[in-house]
């Protein structure tokens, strides 16, 4: 798979970031190689083998239905760069 | 031309857990806000979410109760984007190996038959934060209360082909829900939601239109309503030649019509993957047999129940067994009143106008489950009049009061002194003298002004039987 441009300012665009010209070309170099590198690994045949999507042997970890007590509203807003009247407060989003 | 409509709902459920999904914050609706939120909810760096199991359970009843096959092996995803309402920025949900697929759920059809709306899926997955926008200052404030909240998705196929049929759809499937007791199911606080996807095409027409998804309904009426104006909206595109474009829109009840939200252009990339911080969860053979058998009795199964069993029209129990709330008001007052006609009948016809007139749903009513039995009950002892029952019923609905006691206190019990009877009646005969005339005359219409007047005068607590018998002793 070629990496071009267009692919950089999609990524740039998904990640709320602008990078200058030559930060784009280093970056397009940089992902080229992470694509060969995985193309490479795309020419082993894996027909019949179960896709590996963890990798420690655990399953079935729960918890039980119990409420204990939440943390303290002004604890958990102390680290919020904006609050107003207990809520975290952020510029105005619309849908 | 003509055209048909194709429809596919993707309803959202908030479990009735008393947990969040992956912490040990209530999930108790309202609150203050940002109380109900820990360190995990709010995705701080080093917390490591640990799933609440009653939420796999619930889940597995969601689908054997909507005829689905249970996924033995589970796992969560991650669907990344960016919105202040998750703190993660990415909400942990199922795309790979959703717990419920395949199922369906049996509805009825305008013409009256009955028809099968397959289920695509139902995924675990949390809910997000609630956005509040702060008008004064132009900006947005969160409430992370519902954030973390249990939620089931469960998506139909386009199988739909009306408003009206997808009002039953999600009726039946909200009277599900509340049977197995994995949710409230109350739309105005959220707990039951649901998305629309509809298409448009031309009669005859072999492949879908372009489809568009619409959020942002709140109620059944709005579900109806947007609906009718979306599918009337794309006919006038197409009409006019132009095109309908994929696109999610959110629908305006007050304004009556919709908006586009954004098209298929720039539709997010959720970039989903695997989330490395949940193990998989293995459901057992076992497990999913004990949660069957622990399943109650479903609405279809209880409907057929009432109507062979119990000899209740078709209709009646169609309406009855759709809330959870009305059958425990049926059943209560069956069991106590010993007829469940009776029962059924004064649920339809008092209850439903009472319901109707204040505009309340039915798991708003508040008064005692016993109540309407001791009403039907007095009712069928003569000891109350029918007039005096729908009074008192009306006043149990309104305050929950306790019928017996409020007959005794406002004296509405039916007269039982005949002598009392008899001499009311002689009043009222001797202070009519014209209509008695007229009566005797041969007008017989004079009799039932007498008889009117008669039962004024004994404020409506006597037998319009005896009333007339002894009217007519007195005249004839």
């Amino acid at each position: 798979m070629q990496i071009e441009n267009d692919i950089i300012r999609y990524l740039e665009a998904q990640s709320k970031i602008e990078l200058s010209d030559s930060q784009r070309d280093e970056c397009k170099n940089n992902l080229q190689n992470i694509v060969s590198f995985i193309d490479t690994l795309s020419e082993l045949d894996t027909n019949g083998v179960q896709p590996l999507i963890q990798s420690f042997p655990i399953v079935n970890a729960f918890r039980e239905d119990e409420v204990t007590p939440s943390v303290d509203r002004e604890l958990l807003l102390s680290n919020a760069p904006n609050k107003k009247d207990g809520y975290f407060k952020v510029p105005k989003t619309v849908d | 031309m003509n055209y048909e409509l194709t429809l596919g709902l993707e309803v959202h459920t908030e479990l009735s857990t008393k947990t969040k999904i992956f912490c040990n914050c209530t999930t108790e609706f309202g609150g203050e806000q940002n109380t109900h939120v820990c360190e995990g909810c709010l995705g701080m760096p080093g917390t490591l979410p640990v799933l609440n199991k009653s939420v796999v359970d619930y889940a597995i009843k969601t689908g054997l109760a909507t005829n689905c096959s249970i996924t033995q092996f589970n796992k969560f995803d991650r669907k990344n984007y960016f919105y202040p309402d998750l703190p993660k920025a990415y909400q942990i949900s199922q795309l790979y190996f959703p717990i419920c697929q395949n199922g369906f759920v049996e509805v009825n059809t305008d013409d009256g038959n009955t028809k099968r709306v397959r289920i695509k899926e139902i995924h675990m997955e949390e809910d997000a934060g609630k956005l509040i926008h702060d008008p004064w200052e132009d900006c947005t404030l969160i409430d992370y209360n519902r954030g973390a909240v249990p939620l089931l998705e469960i998506v139909s196929e386009p199988d739909l082909s009306s408003a009206q049929e997808a009002i039953e759809y999600l009726e039946k499937l909200r009277a599900i829900l509340q049977y197995v007791g994995v949710s409230d199911c109350k739309m105005q606080e959220g707990s039951f939601r649901a998305d629309i996807n509809l298409s448009v095409r031309p009669v005859g027409q072999k492949e879908l239109g372009v489809r568009t998804e619409m959020k942002n309904m709140n109620s059944f009426k709005a579900i109806a309503r947007a609906i009718e104006s979306e599918s009337k909206r794309q006919i006038e595109l197409i009409e006019e030649g132009k095109t309908v474009l994929q696109e999610t829109r959110r629908w305006d009840d007050n304004k009556g019509k919709s908006f586009a939200m954004r098209s298929k252009e720039n539709a997010q990339d959720y970039k989903y993957f695997p989330d490395p911080d949940l193990p998989p969860i293995e459901i057992s053979d076992k497990q999913i047999e004990d949660i069957r058998k622990s399943l109650p009795e479903l609405p279809e199964q209880k409907k057929l129940r009432y109507v062979t069993q119990l000899g209740l029209p078709e209709y009646d129990t169609g309406i009855i067994t759709n809330s959870v709330h009305l059958v425990a008001l049926f059943e209560k007052t069956a069991e106590l009143c010993g007829n469940p006609k009776e029962a059924a009948n004064w649920i339809m016809v008092e209850l439903m106008k009472l319901l109707n007139d204040s505009a309340t749903l039915p798991e708003d009513m508040s008064f005692d489950d016993t109540s309407l039995a001791k009403i039907i009950n007095l009712l069928a002892e003569n000891k109350i009049t029918r007039d005096t029952a729908k009074k008192v019923f009306a006043k149990v609905f309104e305050d929950d009061v306790d019928p017996e006691q409020y007959i005794k206190d406002n004296n509405l019990a039916v007269m039982t002194d005949n002598t009392l009877i008899k001499s009311t009646i002689e009043k009222v005969v001797a202070d009519n003298q014209k209509s008695v005339d007229e009566y005797k005359g041969g007008k017989t219409q004079a009799l039932q002004y007498l008889i009117g007047q008669s039962m004024r005068a004994l404020r409506g607590q006597a037998p319009a039987q005896e009333v007339t018998k002894i009217l007519k002793e007195l005249l004839d």
